[in-house]
């Protein structure tokens, strides 16, 4: 049943983002053009039509990022809180199933997203020679982040870039759970509890920074300008501690929250 | 004949309004059931219980002897008060969405069915009219084999030759040993096909009965029983 409802959502929610993305791409391409045409932004007789089109670039690569996470959190709440939901609730699958089965479509969507948004940046802003060293440089970048020899600090974000697009959705999916409770207004209650979780993991990272801060000036304080090579194995670590320190954050509340989202799929389902 | 449906001491509150209260009901299973009653006076929070769309507050429900979940949504086919098509599929998409989901939906009979009303499984549901939209819901619905169907208003807001054929479509296609539950305040144009009544009001059932007993009994048609019931 999980393989049957991720077919479902994938084919229902890719046709729109696969023609956004598509448009996106083009406008990158197409500014590109007319940025070369202008002669580029980095020489010195740029003109301001050049920066402008950079600008209005980078803001569609944006709008398509903000576009496609906000996109697949919209459809879990329309095809399993709103009017859809009087068929996606009735059908013989398990809470588990839903959020998975979508999840996966809204991750893998995700993880597209951050991939062109790096390839349209590219397009965007290297010449032909340095996105050919791009990539050719990229496999031995990622191989390094994740070999034993890698520096902790690089595999901390490594994996928390891997998980992100997880933590996002989950965090979406569990706002419109909880927005469902709500009498009326449903969808403006789920924006609220978005932004209200949103706040609070933002408070909790302040917390950890709080907490590492004045251990990391501690240390530096004995270090003489001669450890320098120390100070850095320092400062490195205290960054990977609270990298680390986010990332089972991070972790620790998307498991609350999808253990909050299940538990009101099961027995607080509210479809008046 | 097994019971179908079962409820003890039923109630759904929302906040500090009761939609159901204390509801002990049983259904026996291989019959018309129709669920009459005024607006508001729970039939919809009703079929939702049955359907797990909603949480009891208090007492239990047994679907063929089961609580509301996986098991029962196997064999509950439930056709809602408003439209849950999304308008920019097609009608087969949802034929291919109701065969992968339902093992037993008739894909056959459900063509069939769209064929004789000139619907092309092709068309996005948008470019349907309210009503015909109303039909493919409806089609779809009676296309499982299911053990229970629950109708939630089925004919209301269609114009009386859609009320026919919803009517048609419904006796031609559920099996004998099969139970649906049809909720309704349109009595005249259901009574006919009713085996039974459960008369609701304010959230209690005020009255079950066997049609053919109201009629030979008391001398009423189901329809004129209702308005003396219900009278304001």
């Amino acid at each position: 049943m999980l393989k049957k409802v991720f077919k479902h959502e994938w084919h229902t929610i890719s046709p729109l983002l696969l023609a956004i993305h598509i448009i996106g791409l083009s406008v990158a391409v197409i500014c590109r053009i007319g940025i070369n045409l202008m002669g580029g932004v980095q020489s010195s007789n740029s003109s301001i039509m050049a920066v402008f089109l950079l600008i209005a670039a980078i803001i569609a690569i944006g709008c398509v990022m903000v576009f496609t996470y906000f996109y697949t959190g919209y459809r879990f709440y329309k095809r399993v809180f709103a009017q859809q939901g009087y068929l996606t609730n009735t059908l013989p699958v398990t809470a588990d199933q839903l959020i998975w089965g979508k999840g996966f479509t809204g991750i893998i969507w995700l993880a597209i997203t951050f991939l062109w948004a790096i390839i349209a940046s590219m397009i965007l802003v290297l010449s032909y020679r340095d996105a050919g060293e791009f990539f050719r440089e990229l496999p031995n970048v990622l191989a390094s982040l994740f070999c034993p020899g890698a520096p902790a600090i690089a595999r901390t974000a490594g994996i928390s870039l891997l998980l992100t697009p997880f933590f996002m959705m989950i965090q979406i999916y569990v706002s419109a759970a909880v927005g469902n409770l709500f009498t009326g207004h449903k969808l403006l209650a789920a924006a609220v509890v978005y932004l209200g979780l949103y706040f609070l993991q933002q408070i909790a990272g302040i917390v950890i920074m709080c907490i590492a801060a004045p251990h990391l000036r501690t240390i530096t304080s004995r270090l003489t300008i001669d450890d320098s090579t120390a100070a850095v194995t320092v400062v490195y670590d205290a960054v990977n501690y609270s990298l680390m320190a986010a990332l089972i954050f991070s972790i620790v509340f998307s498991v609350v929250f999808y253990f909050l989202c299940r538990y009101v799929l099961n027995h607080r389902l509210n479809l008046e | 004949m097994s019971t179908i449906l079962e409820c003890s001491g039923l109630t759904k509150k929302y906040g500090s309004r009761t939609a159901l209260n204390h509801v002990d009901l049983k259904l026996e299973s291989g019959r018309i059931i129709g669920l009459l009653g005024p607006n508001g006076s729970g039939k919809s929070t009703l079929i939702k219980l049955i359907n797990s769309l909603l949480s009891p507050t208090e007492g239990s429900l047994r679907v063929n002897g089961h609580e509301p979940g996986l098991e029962t949504k196997k064999i509950v086919s439930y056709l809602p008060e408003r439209s849950y098509l999304d308008e920019n599929q097609k009608v087969s998409t949802y034929l291919s969405y109701f065969k992968d989901f339902y093992e037993d939906f008739d894909t056959a009979r459900a063509l069939d069915m769209l064929r004789r009303l000139n619907i092309d499984p092709a068309l996005r549901i948008k470019t349907l009219s309210k009503g015909t939209q109303e039909k493919v819901q409806l089609i779809l619905v009676m296309s499982r084999r299911a053990q229970l169907y629950c109708l939630d208003e089925p004919i209301a807001g269609v114009d009386p030759a859609a009320r026919d054929y919803i009517l048609a479509t419904i006796i031609n296609n559920y099996s004998e040993d099969a139970s649906i539950l049809i909720s309704t305040h349109l009595i005249a144009d259901v009574e006919n096909i009713l085996d039974e009544v459960v008369f609701i009001r304010d959230g209690q059932i005020c009255m079950q009965a066997q049609v053919d007993e109201i009629r030979i009994k008391q001398g009423q048609s189901i329809d004129s029983l209702f308005r003396e019931v219900f009278k304001c």
